[in-house]
């Protein structure tokens, strides 16, 4: 993909991932390495960042002999998450008039 | 690479970590490789990367967020700190000034004493001789008491001087002990 998936842009894809429902590592990583061309070693830095800031809370569960660290988003979390739509929202429309076809012309 | 290999390489890279930080990466891949089905001795696919560049951004993280945690918090308790020192220096000065009136005016007795002590001294030596260079017809008592008085200004004289070669030798050897002190604290 001509575009990287990094930084803010992370942040913004994981939460928006797990506000639909408490979600551990291994499904996370999946589900944007299907979406996007991304690797296993950029979800760690994230994820402790996010939980670091309070955005993210994490609590473990067994499953089939093993343990499976859930990851669910906090009020804080939440707030960031909004700010990034309302941003991207806002965005997408500078992309779309630039690229013409746009709603304003 | 096979995945004991990955983790022995990336707590290698990552051996600058707090302990129980490096101890979450391990426990988050473990889980990774648990989930993916990567037994210890298989191979490790290719979409985990590679341990050195997972390192660099758990570190470059890190590093970032330290720098967030002590940008705004280093300059300025300097500047505040300096502003204090200033203040508490205007504030102490009505009390700075009598106490170092206290110390001036301390200094000056101590010399007014000695003075005085030196003034006893001469004047023991010299007023009994003037008066026996002077005085005809005074008698022998009078001579002998007169010289008693010269001869005990002549002690007084010798122990003031010893007792002032005394105290200045105490604090020549107290200043050279200080500097020798002060320098040797710069050495270290």
């Amino acid at each position: 993909m001509a575009f990287p998936v990094q930084g803010t842009w992370l942040d913004f894809c994981v939460l928006s991932i797990i506000k639909n429902g408490d979600t551990y590592g291994y499904e996370l990583t999946q589900k944007l390495m299907s979406l996007f061309n991304l690797s296993e070693s950029t979800f760690y830095p994230v994820l402790r960042r996010l939980s670091k800031d309070g955005e993210l809370t994490t609590y473990d569960r067994a499953f089939d002999g093993r343990n499976r660290r859930y990851y669910s988003i906090t009020p804080r979390g939440l707030e960031a998450l909004n700010r990034y739509e309302y941003e991207w929202a806002i965005f997408k429309n500078k992309i779309d008039t630039m690229i013409g076809g746009g709603e304003n012309d | 690479m096979t995945r004991e290999e990955f983790m022995t390489a990336l707590g290698r890279y990552l051996k600058k970590l707090p302990e129980d930080e490096l101890e979450q990466v391990r426990v988050y891949y473990h889980e990774m490789f648990e989930e993916a089905g990567v037994g210890r001795y298989d191979q490790v696919p290719a979409h985990f990367g590679d341990p050195k560049r997972i390192a660099l951004e758990i570190l470059s993280q890190n590093a970032k967020d330290d720098i967030n945690r002590e940008g705004p918090s280093t300059e300025e308790p300097l500047i505040k700190n300096k502003w204090i020192i200033i203040a508490l220096g205007i504030m102490a000065l009505p009390l700075g000034i009598p106490l170092l009136g206290t110390l001036l005016g301390g200094l000056i007795g101590i010399v007014a004493i000695v003075f005085a002590l030196i003034l006893t001294g001469i004047s023991l030596i010299f007023f009994p001789a003037i008066i026996i260079i002077n005085g005809s017809g005074l008698g022998i008592a009078s001579i002998a008491f007169l010289s008693g008085f010269i001869l005990l200004g002549i002690g007084f004289c010798l122990l003031l001087i010893r007792i002032i070669i005394i105290i200045v030798e105490a604090l020549a050897r107290w200043i050279s002990h200080r500097a020798n002190g002060r320098s040797g604290a710069n050495h270290e």
